[in-house]
């Protein structure tokens, strides 16, 4: 059933971010191609000056609308007016939950590799008309040293590059089943429901920072990504250590953010 | 006897819900049994709804309980009752196409065939989105997606209010001949005399309590008037 929710969820947000990717895709190309003969030919000034206006906005855009959406889609879908379909399938709660939270985590990831794609895309499309054998040379010569250094040396700092990423991606992810858990809060008030999941988001965050002053106070330091200088962040091992126990804590507290949602939807959920 | 005719499907036991200070249902107690078709009426605020979303698990009892099929509302029971509620609740944005797919999807009892074969009537192509439908056409797509599931319980909450006589009966034609009728069909109402051909039973509903539970027919025998002329009576401001 998870899989299938989590399908239409893509499906619901990709009807907006991929035309998002698509016209960021385009404009970094065109931009590209417009720099290029901008070297060239004057007179071209305010299109490429315009264009690349544009091109910084549809990157604003796609930030935006990934932020949004992921409390939207749940906020609308679950708790609006299309909780009344969403609510009355055959699914559990938590399957309900965790659809949103996954399709949210995917989206994000898609949206930085929409923007990688995109810088890529004005790269080539920038830098391939000046291609000659001396670029193409230094090029293949950059290339072949990199290719080498991950071999060599740096295999390991790629594990911890992909280690760092997963650890953003699920820190981010807990700050998003933080939002859920007020927003369920906040569903438990007859009216205001906004204003009180705005309160309980506050709540929730002054109750999590003291649960990390109190384990922090037992030797357990739940903070480590933020505070390196107290771990020995210096050498690879203690690096990993750190995001190990970064990964971990944010697994736990989406764990817990996503039981306090579930329980609340299902067992007291009032859609009126 | 069938599987689920003359079995009861949907049971409240001293039922209570509260909205805060103010009491929405009270202590209601009800058995309603597979092979029927029953009317929930009364006016407005009487309870109806809050009814209905508790049996579909959108609302929980603040006391009592509610049992569908012998069950606690919940997952189990969601696949086994067809629910119209009392408002819009189709994603706008997805197309008559998209929201066949999903039901067929997620329902395992969902008969696409007739609910297409409903829908060629109504002459809707399949990629007009939900958004781009009129308040008529839309109620009607989601009556339709409602009785193409070969349910064990129908919940229709005011499925003909807001629509014009000519597609009350459209609503009406499609719930009698598309419901299993082995399956409890509870039908939410204030427009009685529009209904009350097709009932087997009525419910009456004042102030969140039961006032009376009978057969419609042995209500018109024994008061000499029909529903709808009773509830007038009953109801009288």
């Amino acid at each position: 059933m998870l899989s299938k929710l989590f399908k239409y969820e893509i499906k619901a947000v990709g009807r907006i971010m991929l035309p998002l990717y698509g016209a960021s895709l385009l404009s970094a190309l065109v931009l590209g191609i417009m720099a290029y003969f901008n070297e060239r030919t004057a007179g071209m000034d305010v299109p490429v000056a315009t264009l690349a206006i544009l091109f910084t906005l549809l990157h604003m855009a796609i930030v935006i609308m990934t932020c949004v959406l992921s409390v939207t889609r749940f906020y609308n879908n679950l708790l609006g007016t299309e909780g009344y379909l969403m609510f009355s399938l055959p699914a559990g709660t938590p399957a309900l939950v965790g659809a949103k939270m996954l399709s949210a985590v995917f989206w994000s990831f898609m949206s930085v590799v929409a923007g990688l794609l995109s810088t890529v895309a004005f790269a080539l499309s920038y830098g391939l008309p000046h291609l000659n054998e001396e670029t193409i040379a230094a090029l293949s010569d950059l290339f072949a040293e990199i290719m080498k250094r991950l071999r060599l040396e740096h295999i390991q700092g790629i594990g911890l590059a992909f280690l760092f990423l997963l650890t953003a991606i699920l820190a981010a992810a807990g700050l998003l089943a933080r939002i859920y858990a007020a927003l369920a809060i906040g569903h438990q008030w007859s009216s205001h429901r906004i204003l009180g999941s705005v309160l309980a988001f506050i709540g929730l965050e002054i109750l999590e920072n003291w649960i990390r002053i109190f384990l922090s106070r037992t030797g357990i330091n739940t903070y480590s990504l933020f505070l390196l200088e107290e771990l020995d962040g210096s050498t690879m091992s203690g690096m990993t250590t750190t995001l190990l126990v970064t990964l971990a804590v944010s697994a736990v507290v989406i764990l817990l953010y996503g039981m306090i949602t579930s329980v609340l939807l299902d067992r007291r959920l009032n859609l009126e | 006897m069938n599987e689920y005719g003359n079995r009861t499907l949907l049971q409240c036991e001293n039922l209570t819900k509260c909205y805060g200070s103010t009491t929405a249902l009270e202590h209601v107690n009800l058995a309603l049994e597979g092979g029927r078709i029953v009317g929930l009426v009364g006016p407005n605020g009487s309870g109806k709804t809050t009814l209905i979303k508790l049996a579909q698990h959108l609302l929980t009892p603040s006391e009592g309980t509610i049992l569908v099929g012998g069950m606690a509302p919940g997952r189990e029971t969601k696949a086994i009752v067809s629910y119209l509620p009392d408002r819009d609740f189709l994603p706008q944005w997805m197309s008559l196409a998209d929201v066949l797919r999903f039901y067929e999807d997620f329902y395992t009892d969902f008969r696409r065939d007739r609910a297409e074969e409903m829908l060629a009537n109504l002459q809707i192509p399949n990629r007009t989105t939900i958004k781009k439908m009129s308040k008529g056409t839309r109620e009607k797509v989601q009556l339709i997606l409602t009785m193409s599931r070969d349910a064990m319980v129908y919940l229709l909450d005011e499925p003909i209010a807001g629509v014009d006589p000519a597609a009350r009966d459209y609503i009406l034609r499609t719930i009698l001949t598309n419901y299993n009728p082995e399956a409890l069909v509870l039908i939410s109402t204030h427009l009685i005399a529009d209904v009350e051909p097709v009932l087997d039973e009525v419910v009456f509903l004042k102030e969140g309590q039961v006032v009376l539970h009978q057969n419609a027919d042995a209500l018109r025998e024994e008061t000499g008037k029909s529903v709808d002329g009773y509830f007038r009576e009953v109801f009288k401001c």
